[in-house]
């Protein structure tokens, strides 16, 4: 009879912390597409160089006009970190697409993309647009809230390789009495941003470590 | 048993939370696998947020892509094509059959979706607020300018269940959450092997 009792406690304990570590866990997932091609970030000559990728400025749906530019850097800094890829310079996109008059970034036309990626020597253009940079009112005075949509398309030939759509709002996170609510907007653009470049972090790992075993074999 | 009907009311009311009317068309001669190439045209919005409808385009070309169709076109890419086809008029004015099969046979898709935003908007329910999210989907064939398919629904979030899931809380993920509803309505459009000769 005790030993029924403990395993039931021991089951309720167990039960309890499942629930909190779900809860806990609970934020919204980012939506990604992977392209099921057998090398999609290859570079252009399938040699060893890392994959050369042009982040452009991100199209601006939201009312804020710095947003863009704010998790710009953000994703900026996200893709710095993932091995074997290599992040054009801001600069140097910027001097690209002043040569071009087109205002539409997260439109380009198939040949504009082509020149674009031509003058970077970049094998793709990550575009996107910002779907929300706010708040919404709530309880606690104003949540914020942010969203984006990002696409990798290969040049040239303008294939789309990866694709993600994630937003997330402050409370997401939370779970009992405010705890893992995010009440800055600082903060919750970057866990965007991180949330957003994991699955393709996660893919360009994985051929990462699939070309050096075939190099090893050889 | 009393606990038990308890139980079964706050799942039921669990359940409905969140969901929407929804309406779908399926042309009796659908031939899906045949679509291999499709590309969406900008949605028009009916919303108060005139962006609405570029918002929800760039929603439902991801969640498109998820789909076994061949290639979904780059949105940049049909939009040059849009723009030849037509020159000025904006993409979300109606388009004539003319205007569809000349603009299949620029691109070389055989199918275009085209939606229409009519409620995209924060909802105040007591002292929070809720996104509600309305939209309409349609696949026309650009050949002939007959519909294929057609769906709409209608979403919107409330406070959610403690610990029983969490609600929706950005227009964006619920336009997500709608565009995937829509299209799971979609005919399957997996090919078969085509057998060796």
């Amino acid at each position: 009879m005790r030993n029924l009792r403990r395993e039931v406690r021991r089951a309720a304990r167990a039960s309890a912390f499942a629930l909190l570590a779900c809860a806990l866990g609970c934020v919204p997932q980012p939506r990604t597409f992977i392209a099921p091609e057998e090398r999609p970030f290859a570079s252009a000559d399938s040699s060893s160089r890392p994959f050369r990728v042009a982040l452009l400025p991100l199209a601006n749906y939201s009312p804020d006009r710095d947003a863009p530019q704010r998790l710009g850097l953000a994703l900026a800094n996200e893709l710095a970190r993932i091995p074997g890829l290599e992040v054009v310079d801001p600069g140097a996109v910027e001097d690209a697409l002043a040569k071009e008059p087109w205002l539409l970034l997260d439109r380009l036309p198939p040949d504009l993309a082509d020149r674009i990626g031509a003058e970077l020597h970049a094998d793709g253009l990550l575009q996107g647009a910002l779907l929300a940079y706010g708040g919404r009112d709530d309880r606690e005075g104003r949540t914020p809230q942010v969203s984006l949509a990002l696409r990798l398309v290969r040049t040239p030939g303008s294939r789309v390789v990866w694709s993600t759509v994630h937003g997330r709002d402050g409370a997401d996170g939370e779970w009992l009495f405010g705890l893992g609510r995010v009440n800055a907007m600082e903060q919750l653009s970057a866990a965007v941003a991180h949330e957003a470049v994991r699955p393709f972090a996660a893919a360009m790992e994985q051929a990462q470590q699939s070309r050096v075993a075939s190099r090893e074999r050889k | 048993m009393r606990m038990g009907c308890k139980t079964a009311w706050v799942t039921t009311l669990a359940l409905l939370c969140g969901c929407g009317g929804m309406t779908r068309f399926v042309h009796p001669d659908a031939d899906m696998p045949f679509y291999e190439r499709v590309a969406v045209i900008p949605f028009s919005s009916l919303a108060q947020d005139r962006l609405a409808g570029e918002k929800v385009t760039d929603v439902f070309f991801s969640e498109l892509l998820q789909r076994k169709f061949d290639q979904v076109l780059e949105p940049g890419q049909f939009a040059s094509a849009m723009t030849r086809v037509r020159g000025g008029t904006p993409y979300a004015n109606p388009w004539s059959s003319g205007e569809l099969t000349k603009l299949g046979k620029e691109t070389d898709v055989q199918g275009v979706f085209i939606g229409t935003v009519r409620e995209f908007t924060m909802v105040q329910n007591g002292r929070d607020s809720y996104p509600l999210v309305a939209l309409e989907v349609r696949f026309v064939d650009v050949a002939t300018g007959r519909l294929v398919w057609s769906a709409s629904a209608t979403r919107h979030s409330g406070p959610g269940v403690p610990f029983l899931g969490r609600p929706e809380r950005t227009i964006d993920g619920l336009a997500a959450a709608t565009c995937r509803q829509l299209l799971r309505t979609l005919p399957e459009v997996t090919r078969h092997a085509k057998p060796a000769s």
